[in-house]
């Protein structure tokens, strides 16, 4: 892992907020399609897709990140992203709200995730991305997901 | 006395004339007996006595002139001429004193005098035989005859004629006591005549003046009273007369203005008969219009239903076409995923990617752009449908409006011809109208010319009135006498109003004064001829 932050970020909508996820993690962005749903799978996991004959799990950041779920529309778009584990790396699907654009970040735009206290988990953030006004956040892909969370989806898989 | 009173004037005058007659009768009647008292006693003095005692008396005298011519005979020779005479004049006198006797006798009338008229036949009787002795003895023309005739006629002859004489000197006396009595009898024929006359006279007198005072008091008191009434009258006539002078002509000026008022009502009338024509014509030449643009609105209907078919397309093909911009959007989408796919794989190459990169961007860029473009048509198509839609449904509305016009159109025309049917009526009705004022303008025509003449009238009856008042001047007049009222005499016709009214208005006009309003400045005693109803009555 880079101690760097800097670098091109790939933006994208949830609820009206601006999400930044780092473009190297980025495998693919594919609009929305059929998602064949896996029984017995945890409930952030929506399901499966076949995406070139090759089966890729997909989850939801809404339901990950305890957002109330809306319906898919003509915006909605399934990012492949590649996460990076102890053993090896694992390809998955997020389904996002809108893909936004590409954007290169500098590293003195970036600001540490602020601190809310011991009980609430931030470590899944990189930092606060404070651009023209705006602020978005950037995520850490790589923990949004724990390791235990990754397994089930690899059962899956 | 009532019934007098009440009664006729002619009743009392012939009463009164009657009365006096039979006095005047009375007194005739008593004078004509006294005066045929008179008459009977002077036809006695004058039919009997004055020619019984003429005919003694000149009896007498022929006996006188017989006793001179025996006398004479004594002086003159028997057988001359102067005897002869002598011989005849006796023989005359003797006859006619013996006629005029009889004439006497069949005059003589008393008892006294029939019972001395044969005394005195029977001493002539004896003085004719002596006297006729006398005669005889001188014609026998002897001295000795002539002495026994002289001696006869002084001695024995002359005593039988102073005796026969005697007798005729009392016939005279008888009848001159006679015609005394009679001229005593006259006498007192005429003092009791005179006295009864005095006394019918005095009567007649008494009665006459009674009567006089009577009637005329009973004639011209009920005269004064209608004179009086009959001045009030004429006065409240000519007053009626000059108020209905005065009415009349202001009736007839009232009339004059009327018929120019309703000449003007005429020509007003013509203008809206006209006025009313126009207004049918006008409503006909609009219920035509109104059916034009019945056709017209009915027109207009069908061009917006082919419009709002027209609006219907536009709207179909604007779905079309966001179709197509929808698709255009998708492919935007795609290719911006495609770049941002571009972009990662740029990424991954590392520097070899850099300028792929770009293109991505570039690539991007115009993906971003035609979505946006796609939007901006998507919005304008949108904002097109909208107005399209609020179109047809203003189109729908305007429909529906035509439709409303339409119903009302025909509705409009309806009334139009109902107004034009009407205005026809009204065109008659004004005609009608028009005719009847020119009737009524006939009537007040008629009318001013009748209070014309009314007014004419009027100052004719002025003029009556004015006559009349000289007539009650003049009946006054007849009935004071001239020089009491000097001046209803002289005044006559012209006689001031003013003392007149004046007069009446005191007596008639207060209890009615307050009821009875003047119209101007009339006075109120012009109003008094109301209240004669009660002073005429009594007549």
């Amino acid at each position: 892992m880079d101690t760097t932050k800097a670098g091109k970020y790939l933006t994208f909508k949830l609820a009206d907020e601006d999400y930044g996820l780092s473009l190297l993690k980025v495998r693919e962005i594919i609009g929305m399609m059929p998602i064949t749903s896996v029984p017995r799978t945890p409930d952030f996991v929506k399901g499966v897709i076949n995406l070139r004959g090759k089966v890729i799990p997909v989850t939801d950041l809404r339901r990950r990140f305890d957002m109330p779920e809306i319906g898919y529309t003509d915006r909605t778009c399934i990012i492949v992203v590649e996460i990076q584990t102890a053993e090896s790396t694992l390809q998955m699907g997020i389904v996002v709200d809108a893909v936004t654009e590409v954007l290169p970040v500098r590293e003195e735009e970036i600001e540490p995730a602020p601190e809310f206290g011991a009980s609430v988990d931030t470590r899944y953030i990189l930092g606060m991305a404070n651009m023209e006004g705006a602020v978005k956040i950037l995520l850490d892909i790589d923990r949004v997901l724990t390791t235990e969370e990754i397994a089930e989806i690899e059962k899956a898989a | 006395m009532k019934w007098f009173r009440d009664a006729k004037v002619g009743i009392k005058l012939v009463l009164g004339f009657a009365v006096m007659i039979v006095m005047m009768g009375l007194i005739g009647f008593s004078g004509y007996r006294g005066v045929s008292k008179i008459q009977k006693s002077l036809d006695a003095i004058f039919a009997v006595a004055m020619p019984s005692i003429d005919y003694l008396i000149e009896a007498d005298r022929d006996l006188q002139q017989l006793l001179v011519a025996e006398r004479s005979m004594m002086f003159a020779e028997a057988g001359s001429d102067a005897f002869k005479q002598f011989a005849d004049d006796y023989e005359t006198n003797m006859k006619q004193a013996e006629t005029r006797f009889d004439k006497y006798k069949a005059l003589a009338t008393s008892a006294k005098e029939k019972a001395l008229i044969p005394e005195y036949e029977k001493a002539r009787a004896e003085w004719k035989a002596l006297t006729r002795r006398v005669v005889e003895a001188r014609k026998t023309d002897t001295l000795q005859g002539r002495q026994e005739a002289l001696n006869l006629s002084l001695g024995e002859a002359a005593v039988k004629f102073e005796a026969m004489r005697d007798y005729i000197d009392q016939l005279t006396g008888i009848k001159l006591d006679h015609a005394d009595a009679e001229r005593q009898n006259s006498a007192a024929a005429y003092r009791g005549t005179l006295i009864s006359q005095s006394v019918l006279v005095g009567i007649g007198l008494l009665v006459g003046i009674f009567l006089t005072w009577a009637i005329s008091r009973s004639v011209t008191q009920p005269l004064r009273r209608v004179i009086e009434h009959l001045k009030a009258s004429s006065n409240q006539v000519a007053s009626a007369s000059e108020q209905l002078s005065a009415s009349s002509q202001s009736l007839a000026e009232g009339s004059t203005e009327q018929a120019a008022g309703i000449e003007e009502t005429s020509s007003s009338l013509e203008e809206m008969a006209s006025m009313a024509k126009q207004n049918s014509d006008n409503a006909g030449q609009a219920d035509s219009l109104m059916k034009e643009t019945n056709g017209v609105v009915k027109q207009s209907s069908a061009d917006m239903a082919e419009l709002t078919g027209s609006m219907d397309e536009i709207s179909k093909a604007s779905e079309e076409t966001q179709k197509i911009v929808k698709t255009i959007d998708e492919i935007a989408f795609q290719t911006n995923l495609l770049a941002l796919n571009a972009a990662v794989e740029a990424a991954r190459a590392g520097e070899a990617g850099a300028g792929f990169a770009v293109v991505a961007d570039e690539v991007r860029n115009l993906a971003i752009r035609a979505a946006e473009a796609a939007r901006n048509t998507s919005d304008l198509i949108e904002g097109t449908s909208q107005k399209i839609q609020s179109g047809a449904s203003l189109v729908g509305r305007t429909n529906t409006g035509f439709q409303a016009i339409s119903e009302s159109a025909s509705k409009v025309g309806d009334l139009v011809a109902e107004i034009a049917a009407a205005s026809n009526e009204q065109a008659q009705g004004v005609d009608q109208i028009n005719n009847a004022v020119v009737e009524m303008d006939k009537v007040v025509q008629n009318n001013a010319a009748s209070a014309e003449e009314s007014a004419s009238s009027s100052q004719e009856m002025i003029v009556q009135a004015e006559q009349m008042k000289g007539m009650v001047a003049e009946l006054v007049g007849l009935v004071e006498g001239r020089r009491n009222t000097p001046a209803a005499a002289t005044r006559g016709a012209s006689q001031t109003r003013s003392g007149f009214v004046s007069k009446a208005g005191t007596g008639a006009a207060s209890p009615r004064k307050a009821t009875v309003s003047s119209p101007s400045s009339r006075t109120p005693e012009q109003m008094i001829p109301l209240d004669d109803a009660e002073a005429f009555s009594e007549f």
